[in-house]
């Protein structure tokens, strides 16, 4: 060590801070950049299409279970706008970086698999909690949404966003064009999100589509969301939340591994 | 004019001494061409152009049908039902006629390829009848798409099925002339995606697309009957189901109407060049 003054390299340990906060930072501010296609447009997309059903199905009377129509599908479309603008944040991140190159300024530095993972997870969940928030105040104007359980309902949201930004990274992770997410986008999150309850109550469908139901990730998350609003459930709670951590343990991991071995990512 | 040839599509830019290049009042070489580059493009997408569409309106249909709740099965629940077939036909065809052209406009401004179409002898005309007619095709191709998909789940007789192909037409028609202004207007995707959510894709949903707007007050009937998709939508709901809010000839007036309006406006803002001359 003769000469004391050359700059000496950052020591990183078990955990790099900067680099995770950077990440994050960028993930957020990604999205808030164009916030009026991020933010607003899905807010407005998401009001459409409560006025639609409420015009079509609700009438003022209508009632499901003990509550009224535009109650109970209220915070199925925000949890909707939620799991979709948590998936299209992390997909499109990843996919951009992809296509565009700039992957790579991401790979290079000494960020871990997993920092990364949560870094870019982190950043859909702000999108999705975001949206739903804007989405759940805009309708609270029109219909009364009352807060039985707030506990669940910030758990559930955390959870389903926390599990399609997984999902959504994993899927731009394997994806190597746009058509390849518009694919899943279309036939997968789109139907999934779709026929999960957000629309009806589960009680009410073919005994198939209850049984499919059952299967279904978003029904779970759907349902305890609603639950926290409104206090009714048509499914089981506890069944729900063993399912949305062991699937988001399972994504977590598949996520993690991806990165870590540069599946797809590194030539 | 043209000789029989193998495959149906010649090789792009392919020299063809048989052509005859005298340029007339309307130039259908350059027409024809820019069509089948449109054809070529649209046949490239079809899988997103008539599967994708058939998805989207399959699950709008499962979530009315199940959200019915306990009307389902009852008279009023299939009015409901029946109501919202041809609904959900033309908002694939208003959105899919949108789309395409818009997209294939600003995609040659954005990859800089548009100065090809600007430069060769062809006039606003021929441009924008070419835009719009892949646009048409696009519109209706995915509409028959959802049609077929509506005959599994609810299947309707069509009342009148000419009148219902040219609705749908004119209703392409028009939002493809649209598409094709808004493809004029834009330089950047975030503004063509800005003006399907905050225009297109509300006025299309808030057309009477999903409900009668006879139950509608007053005031917002008047604001749906100033929405020219509203008209496009209810005379092809005539020509489906035989029976519709208005007379459908008022309704077809005033799509066609519509179309000359946009048709006008799109040639003249391509022939000035605005937003596509330096």
């Amino acid at each position: 060590m003769s000469q004391t003054s050359s700059p000496m390299p950052r020591q990183v340990g078990a955990v790099n801070w900067i680099g995770l906060a950077t990440m994050i930072r960028r993930e957020i501010h990604r999205f808030l950049k164009v916030w009026v296609q991020t933010i607003a447009a899905p807010v407005v997309t998401t009001l459409l299409f409560y006025a639609v059903f409420a015009l079509a199905l609700g009438g003022v009377v209508r009632m499901v279970g003990d509550i009224p129509f535009l109650q109970f599908l209220a915070p199925g479309l925000v949890m909707m706008a939620i799991t979709q603008n948590a998936f299209a944040n992390t997909s499109s991140s990843v996919l951009v970086s992809k296509v565009q190159g700039n992957i790579v300024d991401v790979l290079m530095p000494p960020i871990a698999a997993w920092e990364l993972t949560l870094a870019y997870v982190v950043g859909g969940i702000v999108r999705g909690l975001l949206v739903g928030l804007v989405t759940a105040l805009a309708i609270a104007v029109v219909v009364p949404l009352p807060l039985a359980h707030p506990g669940y309902i910030l758990f559930h949201a955390v959870m389903a966003a926390g599990l399609l930004s997984l999902l959504g990274l994993i899927g731009g992770i394997w994806a190597d064009k746009f058509d390849h997410m518009a694919a899943v986008t279309n036939f997968v999150v789109t139907p999934l999100s779709f026929l999960s309850g957000t629309f009806y109550s589960i009680n009410s469908v073919p005994p198939l589509f209850h049984f499919l139901a059952h299967l279904n990730p978003f029904f779970y998350f759907i349902d305890g969301f609603r639950y926290g609003f409104i206090g009714q459930t048509d499914g089981t709670l506890g069944t729900g939340i063993a399912v949305m951590l062991g699937t988001n343990a399972v994504l977590a991991l598949t996520a993690w591994r991806m990165l870590s071995t540069g599946y797809k990512i590194k030539a | 004019m043209t000789a029989p040839q193998q495959s149906p599509f010649p090789p792009a830019g392919a020299f063809r001494p048989e052509l005859d290049r005298r340029i007339g009042v309307f130039h259908r070489l350059g027409f024809q061409t820019l069509l089948q580059r449109e054809m070529r493009r649209l046949w490239r997408m079809a899988a997103m152009v008539v599967v994708a569409p058939a998805v989207m309106a399959m699950i709008y249909f499962a979530c009315f049908l199940f959200g019915l709740g306990p009307q389902r099965g009852t008279p009023e629940g299939d009015a409901v039902l029946t109501f919202l077939v041809p609904g959900l036909i033309m908002l694939s065809v208003v959105l899919r006629s949108a789309e395409n052209t818009g997209f294939s406009l600003l995609f040659a401004k954005i990859e800089g390829m548009l100065v090809d179409q600007l430069m060769a002898p062809v006039g606003a005309r021929e441009v924008v009848l070419a835009y719009a007619l892949g646009g048409v095709v696009a519109g209706v191709v995915s509409g028959l798409a959802v049609w077929l998909g509506s005959l599994v789940l609810w299947p309707l007789p069509v009342a009148h099925p000419l009148a219902a192909l040219g609705f749908a037409t004119a209703g392409a028609l028009m939002m493809a002339l649209a598409g094709l202004l808004t493809g004029i207007a834009s330089t950047k995707w975030d503004h063509m995606s800005a003006w399907f959510t905050f225009l297109f894709v509300p006025v299309s949903f808030l057309s009477g697309l999903f409900a009668p707007i006879s139950g509608m007050p007053p005031a917002w009937q008047a604001v749906v009957q100033a929405n020219p998709i509203f008209h496009a939508i209810d005379g092809f709901r005539w020509a489906m189901l035989g029976s519709s809010h208005q007379d459908p000839g008022r309704s077809a007036l005033i799509v066609l109407g519509v179309c000359a309006l946009l048709y006008a406006l799109a040639a003249r803002l391509y022939s000035i060049g605005w937003k596509m001359k330096a």
